[in-house]
């Protein structure tokens, strides 16, 4: 087991250190930033001599090894826009974004679990029918489109819910609605799926046989069973969210690393764009991580071996 | 069944518990006092170190918690701040006489020694500003006693009032106690507002400064929101949570006429917008008669009318009306097609084919325009394509690179609302952004940019904008209309630069 979670961490690091070299690589192709952080009108004499006070005169080589040097020490250096260190900015935009991400996904699983669970039982009854529909609905809707409509009956017509911004639990509902609608469809879909598959077993079907409480051969024996893929899907679906808050957060003025993000993209702001994708790559190796060690905790059978040839 | 139906009823009262956190909140969200505003522009500031900053929004921002020496009333006329007189004492030297008995918002005592210090800043070889080019012309500050100072120029510099209203002043001994950094994050100024709170991409807060040497402000406390999306901007505005919105597109105005708390102000901006006509790139476009002939061949106004819903002003030349300088005798060119086509044959070009560059959302409905002049221009015989740049620092690029389409669609204003830096940035020979070359027109400017004496010099300018409309640099465009929603219990009404004054808020 050791030997496993060792292996896997100096994969995440190659992973990590393949994910620097792109990010590094794609960024100075997108052409000069002193430009961009200059006004229209300025001098090349002033546009040569920023760009001497930012270090991108050197090759780029060696801005490279500069970059890693400093960032496994956690120095991803000043952005260029802001001026403040690149992680600070994270730091402080980081918790936003996570607790978006999380409430997202806990509103998906809290309404996509029970509603794949009870469509799975009630096979091809009118529920069944109702949660197929809202699963495709959710799945077809795009974010951006969602949470404008959302604005507009919860917030401008209704007014139950500030329409942009972070103030307090309020705040969070309609973002977090409009995130978690994709993956709250996705795990509703798998969750039936796999209670069917799961119900269908001969182990089901003996328990049954032999008396035991309908109550407890769903929710003990099925539901642990079929939880399995749906673990794999949430450490995914962490992933995804993580990525699909760079609109959210556009729409609802939502303080997080997304919008960080897309700022710093578009003034090509190199410091802070290399240290966000650091970032979220290592919050999605880590969580892919930890979902592969859940398994075997869920299913002893999973167990890591070293392949043989 | 019944357990169906008891699943669904307890996710109706989840939802109905969660909804009920937000029930009531409708307009106490971002709890405001009667005299409290939220301002929701479409980006945060970039910097509350305001020497750091070139952007108009930060800008903005920054005004409410730093003077500067000069500003600008409502009718955008020079007038005091923290100098309370200007003269000349020769060509090169410009005296000021400072307010006595201010004070930095740390207790610190404004006079002379911030004045310099506030311009050295600036020029400082490892500090960043992008305002160096502002006062690029001015050769040093001397101290003459704790409340005048004199600016040396390396040249003489009519624009140096202008310049004075951009000098914004900050607090020596904080800076150099603190640090840069530290002086961004904690800002310090002599303004009518204190700084409270920045939390990055949420909001910047400020508080009215009592002690402020022009009296209390109306207002009590300000907060800055950055509201990026439209939608939301508009929704923020009317459940309350937004007193002032900033960018409403025209075609939103409707949108906003449903709600009856708030109501739509309108000012003609500083904002041109154009599309240059890419002369030193050769072709066709080398020849001032097929310039002309774009110009007759586009219904400016008829566009304006159409797609902005008439929310934009022609411009006859390359200044807005609101600039000092702008000539009104001069005239438009005439929708005239027939014209347009004599000039073409006259031309020998008969058969153009021309690409138009436009961004896609920088200015109001930017997009739908370059389709509206390149349909005209296709109409009436200069076949035109549309390409559109949608990610601005690429666009940007191509304008500096002097690598654009034959056409480019720009916008400009400056805050000086310096008349040079209207014409010299866009149509000198060899600026970043003038893709265009006359020998006359580059004399013209540099005669107006140094010319001392006022009167001659708006002859100059006169001179100046009569011979780029004959010469036609560009497709000459439109004064942008900026448009606001704001809510009826503020007194308020917008600025022709763009500018929201948090002292010109009253309820």
């Amino acid at each position: 087991m050791l030997a496993y979670v060792l292996r896997r961490l100096l994969q995440s690091l190659l992973v990590l250190l393949g994910v620097s070299v792109i990010v590094f690589g794609l960024l100075h192709l997108t052409g000069d930033p002193t430009r961009l952080l200059l006004p229209l009108e300025a001098r090349e004499e002033d546009v040569r001599q920023l760009r001497a006070l930012l270090g991108l005169d050197d090759p780029l080589a060696v801005q490279y090894v500069r970059f890693l040097s400093r960032a496994v020490r956690g120095d991803f250096g000043l952005s260029f826009k802001h001026q403040i260190p690149a992680l600070t900015l994270i730091l402080q935009t980081l918790p936003a974004t996570l607790e978006l991400t999380a409430a997202g996904l806990g509103l998906a699983l809290a309404v996509a679990v029970p509603a794949g669970i009870l469509s799975a039982l009630r096979r091809n009854s009118l529920l069944d029918a109702i949660c197929s529909v809202g699963v495709l609905m959710g799945q077809a809707m795009p974010v951006y489109w969602l949470g404008l409509l959302l604005i507009m009956v919860f917030a401008v017509w209704l007014g139950w819910f500030p329409a942009a911004g972070r103030d307090g639990l309020a705040s969070l509902v309609l973002p977090a609605t409009a995130l978690g609608a994709f993956s709250m469809a996705r795990i509703a879909r798998m969750a039936r799926s796999g209670m069917l598959e799961v119900l269908a077993q001969d182990y089901v079907r003996t328990a049954r046989a032999a008396g035991v409480r309908a109550f407890l051969v769903t929710y003990k024996y099925a539901l642990k069973n079929a939880a399995i893929p749906l673990v794999t899907i949430v450490g995914l679906e962490f992933g995804i969210l993580l990525g699909g808050a760079v609109i959210t957060e556009t729409i609802f003025a939502w303080p997080g690393v997304g919008r960080l993000a897309v700022d710093a993209i578009f003034s090509r702001d190199y410091p802070l764009v290399q240290a966000i994708v650091a970032m979220l790559a290592t919050i999605f190796v880590v969580i892919n991580l930890v979902m592969d060690l859940v398994y075997t905790y869920l299913d002893p059978r999973i167990v890591f071996v070293r392949s043989k040839p | 069944m019944r357990r169906a139906i008891w699943s669904v009823a307890t996710i109706l009262v989840i939802f109905a518990a969660t909804g009920g956190v937000g029930f009531g909140t409708r307009g106490q969200v971002w709890a405001a006092g009667e005299r409290d505003v939220t301002i929701a522009q479409g980006i945060d500031a970039e910097f509350l170190d305001v020497q750091m900053t070139n952007n108009i929004v930060t800008l903005i921002i920054n005004t409410s918690i730093y003077d500067t020496l000069l500003t600008r009333d409502k009718q955008l006329q020079l007038v005091p701040n923290l100098a309370i007189s200007y003269k000349l004492v020769s060509e090169r030297v410009w005296e000021v006489r400072l307010r006595q008995g201010v004070k930095f918002h740390n207790g610190e005592t404004f006079d002379a020694t911030a004045v310099k210090f506030s311009f050295e800043r600036i020029n400082r070889a490892d500090f960043k500003s992008p305002q160096k080019g502002w006062f690029s012309t001015i050769e040093a500050v001397e101290i003459v006693d704790p409340f005048t100072v004199r600016f040396h120029t390396k040249v003489p510099d009519p624009a140096m009032p202008a310049r004075m209203t951009l000098m914004y002043q900050l607090a020596p001994k904080y800076v150099a106690q603190v640090g840069d950094a530290q002086a961004n994050l904690k800002p310090v100024g002599t303004g009518p507002f204190k700084f409270v709170e920045w939390t990055k991409n949420d909001k910047i807060v400020v508080e009215a400064n009592d002690a402020h040497w022009s009296g209390k402000p109306a207002v009590r406390r300000a907060t800055w929101r950055p509201i990026p999306e439209l939608g939301a901007r508009i929704a923020a505005l009317q459940t309350g949570q937004a007193d002032l919105i900033v960018n409403v597109p025209p075609d939103q105005l409707q949108a906003l006429a449903t709600t009856r708390s708030v109501r739509v102000e309108k000012m003609p901006s500083c904002r041109i917008i154009y599309f240059g006509l890419a002369q030193i790139k050769g072709g066709p476009i080398a020849d001032k008669r097929v310039r002309q002939a774009i110009n007759h061949a586009v219904d400016v106004q008829g566009i304006i009318d159409s797609v902005l819903l008439g929310n934009g002003k022609r411009i006859n030349s390359s200044m807005p009306p609101n600039v000092w300088g702008y000539d009104p005798s001069i005239p438009f060119y005439d929708y005239n097609p027939k014209k347009a086509k004599e000039l073409l044959a006259a031309a020998g070009q008969t058969n153009i084919q021309l690409t138009l560059q436009a961004p896609n959302g920088r200015w109001a409905m930017d997009k739908d325009i370059a389709q509206a002049v390149a349909g005209q221009l296709t109409e009436n015989g200069i076949k035109t394509n549309v390409k559109i740049i949608g990610e601005w620092g690429s666009y940007v690029r191509s304008v500096l690179d002097h690598k654009t389409e034959d056409i480019f669609m720009n916008g400009w204003c400056l805050p000086s609302l310096e008349p040079d830096h209207w014409v010299t940035p866009n149509l000198h020979t060899g600026e970043p952004v003038s893709q265009f070359s006359n020998a006359e027109v580059d004399k013209l400017m540099e005669q107006a940019r140094s010319e001392m004496n006022t009167d001659k010099r708006k002859q100059l300018y006169s001179q100046l904008l009569r011979l780029i409309r004959e010469e036609a640099p560009w497709l000459f465009g439109y004064q942008q209309m900026d448009i606001y929603g704001v809510n009826n219990r503020l007194k308020w009404t917008p600025r022709g630069d763009e500018s929201i004054r948090l002292t010109e808020i009253s309820f």
